[in-house]
C-alpha cells in the first residue's frame, strides 16, 4: 500500500525531473538555433557582398578592357578551330633517352 | 475495492456493522466518487501518452510547424537574379541607411553643415530643412558604404541613428539593364524581370535564372557599340534566341543605362526597343511574304512573274530598290528583294490569306514575354490591296524587333511556332502551332542563304560555317511623312554549322545609320547592319564551340540546281 504510494509519487517526481530537463534542453536548443541562424545570415549577407563584387570583377566588359590593354590576346575565331580528324596523323613526340624531355632553349640551372 | 479499503482500518471495519444507514450509504458515495475520479485521470492519462506516442513515434518528421522553425525561413531580402551559367545579374546587399530624430537634434546648422562635408551630393540646405522638420523619424541618407558610417558615428551627433536596410545591385551594369529592370529606394521591382517577377523574388529566397548568356550579351553589345561609332546611327539594338528552344540568349538596346542608378537615365536609355519599340520591317517581311505563298499552293519556288510591268496602288507606283529584273521566277524575286514581285506574290494569296498567315505568325498581336515593356504591333485598320501590296515589302505593319525575331525563327527553324522566353528551359520546349511545312521551311532556309551568298547580305557571312539571312531597309517615318533619306536598317540572321543544324537566330537593329565614304555613299541594310551581324556571328561561333565545315554549300531542293542569281547584263 505505502510502497505503491511512494512508487508513484517518486515516478510522479522522476517525470516531472524529465519534462523539466526535456524542457531546458528544447529552450537552450531554440537559443542555439537562433543564433545559429543569425550566424547564417550573417554568412549569407557577407557571401551577397562577396559574391557581388566577385560579380562586378568578373564582367566581362572590364574583363575585356583589362585584357585588351595587358595581354597580348584575343578571342578565338571560327578558322583556328580545326576538327582533330583534320591533323597530320604522322606526327609524333619522339623522346630520346629516358630522361625528361627538355626543351632545346632551356638551360640547366647552375648550383 | 483496494482504494476503499485501504483507508479502512480493521478496528473501523469491526465497527462498521454496528455503523448506521446513512453514514454507510455516505461511504460507499465516497467510493464511487474515488472510482469516477481514478477513471477520468487514468483516461486523460492515456489520451496524452497516445497523443505523446503518436507525435513522436509515427509523424514527428512530417510536423510542417517544426521544420517552418528550422534555418528554412532565413531571408536574405529579394532574391538572386542569374544568368543562364549562374553569373550574377542582380542581388541584395545589406547596408545601413540614417536617420534623425529631429526633435533631439540640437544645433540642427551645425549638424547640416557636417553632414553635407559626409555627403557632398545632398545639400547642406536640404539636411538643415529636415533636421528642422521636428519628426520623431526623418531620413538623412539611404544605403551608406561602411566608411561613410564609420565618419557619420566619428560626428557623435546626438539624434543621428542608423537603420539596417537591403540594398539591389547589379554588378553587370550597363550590361542587362533593359532585361533585369531594376527597382526602386524600396526594393520594389519597377522595371523588366524585377517588376514581371516581383512578388516571386520577394517571397521565395530561390534564384531567378534567364534564359540569358551573360558572356554572349557582353559581345553583342561591344559590336553594337562598334558599330553605332561605325556608322553614326542614334541608336541599335538585337537579340539572339535558340533557334530550337526560344531561349533568349541575348538581348541588347543602345542606348543603355547603370541599372545602379536609373535615375539617371533619360528616357530614351531606359527605351528596351527590342519589346517596346515597334518598327516597319522592310525587306525582312519578304521572308513571311514568301513563306505564306508557298504555303498557300498559289505559288511555286519557279512559279515567274513579270517585274518589268509596272505596278501601281493608287497614285503611287511601286519600284524596285536597283534594276529592272524581267522575268523572274519566286526565288530570284526573294534574293533580289524584289518590291514588285513580292507585291504580286500577295496580291495571288490575297488580304484575307495574307492576314490569317500574319495572325498565326504572331505578328498581330502583343509578343508574349516575361517582360512589363511590350508594345502591341501597329497594325492597319481597314487591310485592302494597297496594304496588302506594301506590307509584303515590310511597310504599313510595324512590329517589335523580339517579334520579328521569333516569326522568322520558327519560319527557318522547322515550320512550327517558336514560344520565347527569357528564362532558362530545363526539359520542356513548348511549341506553338505549325505555320508552314517542314519542307518549305527548309526551302525558305535556303533561299536565305542565296541571299548571303548571292545577294544584299554577302558581308554577314562568316567563312566555314553555314549563315542565311535577309536584310531590311526602312525609311524613317518622320512626322507621318517617309524621310527617304534617313532609314532603319535590320537584319535577321540563322547561324548553325549545317544547313541541317541551324542554331541561332539573331536580330540586328541600327537606327539611322549615315551614309559613309566606305560605304560608297549606301546606307542600306546590306552595307551597315549586315556586317555589324557578321561580327557578331563570328565571334559567337568561337564562343559556342562551333566547329566549322569544309562542305556548306549543300543544296536542299534540287530545283536550286538550276536557277541561276547572277544578273544578267
Amino acid at each position: 500500500m505505502r510502497k505503491i504510494t511512494t512508487i508513484c509519487f517518486g515516478f510522479a517526481v522522476l517525470l516531472g525531473g524529465v519534462t523539466y530537463v526535456a524542457k531546458q534542453k528544447v529552450i537552450s536548443l531554440e537559443e542555439e538555433l537562433s543564433s545559429i541562424n543569425r550566424q547564417i545570415l550573417a554568412k549569407k549577407e557577407s557571401e551577397h557582398l562577396l559574391r557581388a563584387e566577385w560579380g562586378h570583377l568578373s564582367c566581362p566588359t572590364r574583363l575585356q578592357n583589362l585584357a585588351k590593354n595587358h595581354l597580348k590576346m584575343s578571342p578565338i575565331e571560327g578558322w583556328q578551330v580545326v576538327n582533330v580528324q583534320d591533323i597530320e596523323p604522322n606526327r609524333q613526340v619522339i623522346r630520346q633517352g629516358s630522361g625528361p624531355v627538355r626543351l632545346a632553349s632551356a638551360k640547366p640551372q647552375r648550383p | 475495492m483496494k482504494v476503499g479499503a485501504a483507508y479502512t482500518p480493521r478496528s473501523t471495519f469491526q465497527k462498521s456493522a454496528r455503523l448506521s444507514r446513512p453514514v454507510k450509504s455516505a461511504l460507499d458515495m465516497a467510493r464511487t466518487r474515488l472510482w469516477v475520479a481514478c477513471f477520468t485521470f487514468s483516461f486523460c492519462l492515456l489520451a496524452v501518452f497516445v497523443r505523446l506516442a503518436g507525435l513522436t513515434l509515427f509523424q514527428g518528421e512530417s510536423n510542417p510547424g517544426l521544420t517552418a522553425a528550422t534555418s528554412q525561413n532565413v531571408m536574405t531580402g529579394r532574391a538572386e537574379i542569374l544568368d543562364r551559367h549562374g553569373e550574377l545579374l542582380a542581388t541584395t546587399i545589406m547596408t545601413s541607411s540614417l536617420y534623425a530624430n529631429a526633435r533631439k537634434i540640437q544645433h540642427p546648422e551645425e549638424a547640416a553643415k557636417k553632414l553635407h562635408g559626409i555627403f557632398p551630393g545632398i545639400k547642406s540646405t536640404v539636411f538643415e530643412k529636415r533636421l528642422k522638420s521636428g519628426k520623431s523619424f526623418v531620413w538623412m541618407a539611404r544605403h551608406l558604404t561602411p566608411k561613410m558610417q564609420s565618419k557619420v558615428l566619428e560626428l557623435g551627433i546626438p539624434g543621428l541613428g542608423f537603420v539596417r536596410d537591403y540594398r539591389r545591385v547589379y554588378p553587370q551594369k550597363n550590361l542587362v539593364s533593359h532585361v533585369v529592370g531594376f527597382t526602386d529606394i524600396d526594393n520594389q521591382g519597377v522595371a523588366g524581370i524585377e517588376s514581371s517577377f516581383d512578388q516571386r523574388l520577394r517571397t521565395n529566397p530561390d534564384p531567378v535564372r534567364l534564359s540569358l548568356d551573360i558572356k554572349l550579351q557582353h559581345i553583342v553589345r561591344d559590336e553594337l557599340q562598334r558599330g553605332i561609332e561605325e556608322f553614326g546611327c542614334i541608336g541599335a539594338g538585337a537579340v539572339v534566341m535558340d533557334i530550337n528552344t526560344g531561349e533568349v540568349l541575348s538581348m541588347v538596346s543602345l542606348p543603355d543605362f547603370d541599372a545602379n542608378k536609373p535615375g539617371k537615365a533619360t528616357s530614351q536609355q531606359l527605351f528596351n526597343q527590342s519589346t517596346l519599340g515597334v518598327y516597319e520591317l522592310g525587306s525582312i517581311m519578304k521572308i513571311p511574304n514568301t513563306a505564306m505563298g508557298l504555303e498557300s499552293g498559289k505559288v511555286k519556288l519557279n512559279t515567274t512573274y513579270n517585274t518589268s510591268e509596272p505596278l501601281k496602288v493608287g497614285r503611287f507606283s511601286i519600284s524596285d530598290y536597283r534594276a529592272d529584273y524581267g522575268v523572274i521566277n519566286v526565288a530570284q524575286i526573294f534574293v533580289h528583294s524584289s518590291n514588285k514581285g513580292s507585291a504580286r506574290i500577295a496580291l495571288d494569296v490575297g488580304s484575307e490569306g495574307q492576314k490569317t498567315f500574319l495572325k498565326k505568325l504572331g505578328f498581330l498581336d502583343k509578343v508574349n514575354i516575361e517582360l512589363p515593356e511590350v508594345s502591341s504591333p501597329l497594325v492597319p485598320k481597314r487591310w485592302r490591296d494597297a496594304r496588302t501590296i506594301t506590307i509584303s515589302y515590310g511597310y504599313g505593319l510595324s512590329v517589335s524587333p523580339l517579334q520579328a525575331l521569333t516569326g522568322i525563327a520558327s519560319i527557318a527553324g522547322g515550320g512550327r511556332l517558336l514560344k520565347p522566353t527569357l528564362l532558362k528551359r530545363e526539359s520542356i520546349i513548348p511549341f506553338g502551332e505549325r505555320i508552314i511545312s517542314e519542307k518549305n521551311s527548309k526551302r525558305l532556309l535556303q533561299l536565305m542563304r542565296f541571299v548571303v551568298t548571292e545577294g544584299t547580305s554577302r558581308k554577314a557571312d562568316v567563312p566555314g560555317y553555314f549563315v542565311a539571312g535577309k536584310t531590311g531597309t526602312a525609311d524613317l517615318l518622320i512626322k507621318g511623312r517617309y524621310d527617304k533619306s534617313r532609314s532603319s536598317t535590320t537584319f535577321i540572321g540563322i547561324l548553325g554549322e549545317t544547313a541541317e543544324t541551324p542554331k541561332y537566330a539573331i536580330i540586328v537593329r541600327l537606327d539611322d545609320p549615315q551614309r559613309l565614304k566606305k560605304t560608297f555613299g549606301f546606307n542600306a541594310a546590306g552595307w551597315n547592319a549586315a556586317p555589324v551581324a557578321g561580327r557578331i556571328m563570328a565571334r559567337l561561333t568561337g564562343f559556342a564551340g562551333l566547329r566549322p565545315q569544309e562542305d556548306k554549300s549543300q543544296v536542299l531542293d534540287p530545283f536550286f540546281r538550276q536557277v541561276s542569281f547572277r544578273k544578267k547584263k
